[in-house]
């Protein structure tokens, strides 16, 4: 059998960096094997990096994304956290929870919360007080700008705002990795270009991973790395 | 934020079903509390009536249907007094009677010898007549809730068994079911109900208060008296009242209606919520919430709404109660007491409910994995 391709060409920046999450020869199908979503993928992430996932649509993006932070598991092939295979670990909410932060490109806030107590949401999976829970809130939503946008309800923000509050969410626990879905999606041109220097000032400040899946090249540009991903197979 | 403010706001997101899902709820407990309390007032009414009086042991005729229906010699009282362990023997005949104008069914008439030192003892309303008497004929006296009830005072006359009665005197008692009763001489009953010679039944004082031995040895020589009697601790007696039990069976049963129906609407209602949360309950799994936090996410909000359901049903079951109370026809029964134990049962079907109710949504919800429940 022949040996995949291994995306492993890091940007400058990262090259050194040792390897955080490994994707080993992963496939994913549905209906019962009739569609294959993914084909033997294999990727290395760094610590560090910024890579943008590029792809029309329907060409398995999504499903690499969800394999990749753990919400879905492979059919075959492994997927490895700092050498650690995913498959063999006993708690994926406690790995999500603490390692990987989602934002979605439908947001997934709670309509019947308020900013900071959206952005508290995942932090009920850690130790920390309500005072706590609250403070570090505040603190999430002070750096992606939102602090004069505390007590508001989703439906009562921009969706460009709306996008803020849940990348500040992605960074309540303090994760590795952030996995973003076409974050830019649902929002015109100005947010989007605010939301993607939030990211750069984020990624460069907080020094986490960041993977962005995006059909948009101006958008993919802004990585350190970008692949390509067409029909199930890294291209 | 504390999780607890996350199940209020879900709640309050959908406040009409949350309504309608604690009313539903809320009349079930109200229904329990109704029959079950009624039962239980009545049960403590008996029991009161006879730790007041210092009833140690009922006698009875062994395997009567019903105690009404019990009649044993009204010379066996002379006899159990004469037992060494025995310090009084009170006999008497009872009977129920309806006042149809009224709307007063099963009021309680009681037949007591001009010496029962219970009619020796009890208290004349002041300016309300006198005690009946031996030689009294026609004479009845009458408790002071059922005298009020029937708009009755001394001087008056009452037609009862197709005959016309002067109402002698009106009492005051300690206990509802005196309060609610019709009293007469023995013979006067004995005759009219045709049981010539016979009580209903004796309560036995016992001259060694609250000691088992004695009590189990008392049984034995009562018992030796007559083939044909029974001797009861007068609080199984009570306990086994036919009319308490089907009352208290009936509240056992309407729980676990109660708790169906309760279970039926709060399953609807988390269902629905948990069909149309699919996908943020995928996004809190996505986000790293556990199984079991969903699962306390939706227990959480079926409990709060059961918890709401079933104070608001007790509130209403103790009104109804109260208001039992004052009808005529049910006031010679019920005080209007809410007994604690009442309040206890009506809450653990208002919770069974819940956490039955809660049990498919949450399951349903937690075998969803994130990656699915975000698609929908």
């Amino acid at each position: 059998m022949n040996q995949p391709a291994t995306h492993s060409a890091a940007s400058p920046r990262s090259a050194s960096a040792a390897v955080l999450l490994r994707a080993e020869r992963i496939s994913r199908t549905y209906n019962d094997g009739d569609v294959c979503a993914l084909r033997d993928i294999s990727l290395e992430l760094r610590e560090n990096e910024y890579l943008a996932i590029m792809g029309p649509s329907g060409s398995g993006k999504s499903t690499l994304l969800n394999l990749l932070g753990a919400l879905d598991r492979p059919d075959a092939g492994e997927i490895y956290f700092r050498d650690q295979p995913l498959s063999k670990l006993a708690d994926l909410d406690s790995f999500r929870a603490h390692t990987i932060g989602f934002v979605f490109q439908s947001f997934y806030l709670l309509p019947t919360l308020t900013a900071e107590e959206n952005v508290q949401i995942p932090m009920f999976e850690t130790r920390l007080s309500a005072s706590q829970r609250q403070s570090r809130a505040r603190e999430l939503l002070n750096r992606v700008g939102m602090s004069h946008r505390l007590k508001h309800l989703p439906n009562k923000l921009s969706v460009g705002e709306r996008q803020r509050v849940t990348i500040a969410r992605a960074l309540a626990n303090q994760p590795r990795i952030i996995l973003a879905d076409e974050p830019t999606g649902n929002l015109d041109s100005q947010s989007g270009n605010d939301v993607l220097e939030l990211f750069d000032k984020l990624q460069r400040e907080l020094g986490v991973t960041l993977v962005v899946i995006t059909h948009s090249a101006e958008v993919a540009a802004r990585a350190g790395r970008i692949v390509t991903i067409r029909d199930g197979q890294l291209v | 934020m504390h999780f607890t403010s996350i199940i209020v706001k879900n709640l309050r997101r959908r406040k009409m079903r949350t309504a309608l899902t604690c009313a539903g709820i809320g009349l079930s407990v109200a229904a329990v509390v109704v029959l079950t309390g009624a039962a239980q007032t009545f049960e403590d009414s008996f029991n009161d009536l006879y730790e007041q009086r210092g009833a140690d042991l009922v006698v009875q005729r062994a395997g009567g249907h019903t105690q009404l229906s019990s009649g044993v010699s009204e010379k066996l009282g002379d006899r159990i007094k004469q037992l060494p362990m025995v310090k009084d023997a009170v006999g008497s005949l009872m009977d129920l009677v309806s006042f149809p104008d009224n709307n007063m069914f099963a009021v309680i008439v009681n037949g007591w010898p001009p010496d029962s030192p219970v009619l020796q003892r009890v208290e004349v309303q002041l300016g309300n007549g006198r005690r009946l008497q031996a030689g009294d004929r026609r004479s009845v006296m009458l408790g002071s809730q059922l005298a009020a009830n029937l708009r009755k005072k001394a001087g008056d006359h009452l037609e009862m068994y197709s005959q016309t009665y002067e109402v002698v005197g009106v009492f005051d008692s300690f206990n509802r079911l005196e309060t609610g009763a019709v009293w007469m001489l023995l013979d006067e009953l004995q005759q009219t109900i045709d049981r010539r010679g016979q009580v209903t039944g004796y309560v036995v004082k016992l001259s060694r208060v609250g000691d088992p031995d004695s009590m189990q040895a008392a049984t034995r020589q009562i018992e030796a008296l007559d083939p044909h009697i029974k001797v009861t601790p007068a609080r199984e007696f009570v306990h086994n009242i036919r009319q308490i039990n089907i009352t208290r069976g009936g509240g056992w049963v309407l729980s676990v209606i109660a708790v169906v129906i309760g279970a039926i609407g709060v399953l609807n209602a988390m269902l629905m919520a948990v069909f149309e949360r699919t996908r943020e309950i995928g996004a809190l799994r996505a986000l790293g919430w556990r199984k079991s936090r969903v699962v306390w996410l939706l227990v959480g909000e079926s409990l709060a709404q059961t918890v709401v359901g079933g104070l608001l049903g007790i509130v209403a079951g103790a009104l109804l109660l109260k208001l039992l109370a004052h009808l005529p026809t049910t006031s010679n029964l019920l005080d209007g007491r809410l007994p604690p134990r009442v309040v206890w049962q009506a809450m653990v079907v208002a919770l069974v409910a819940g956490i039955l109710g809660a049990i498919y949504p949450a399951i349903y919800a937690v075998r969803l994995r994130p990656v699915e429940a975000l698609r929908r």
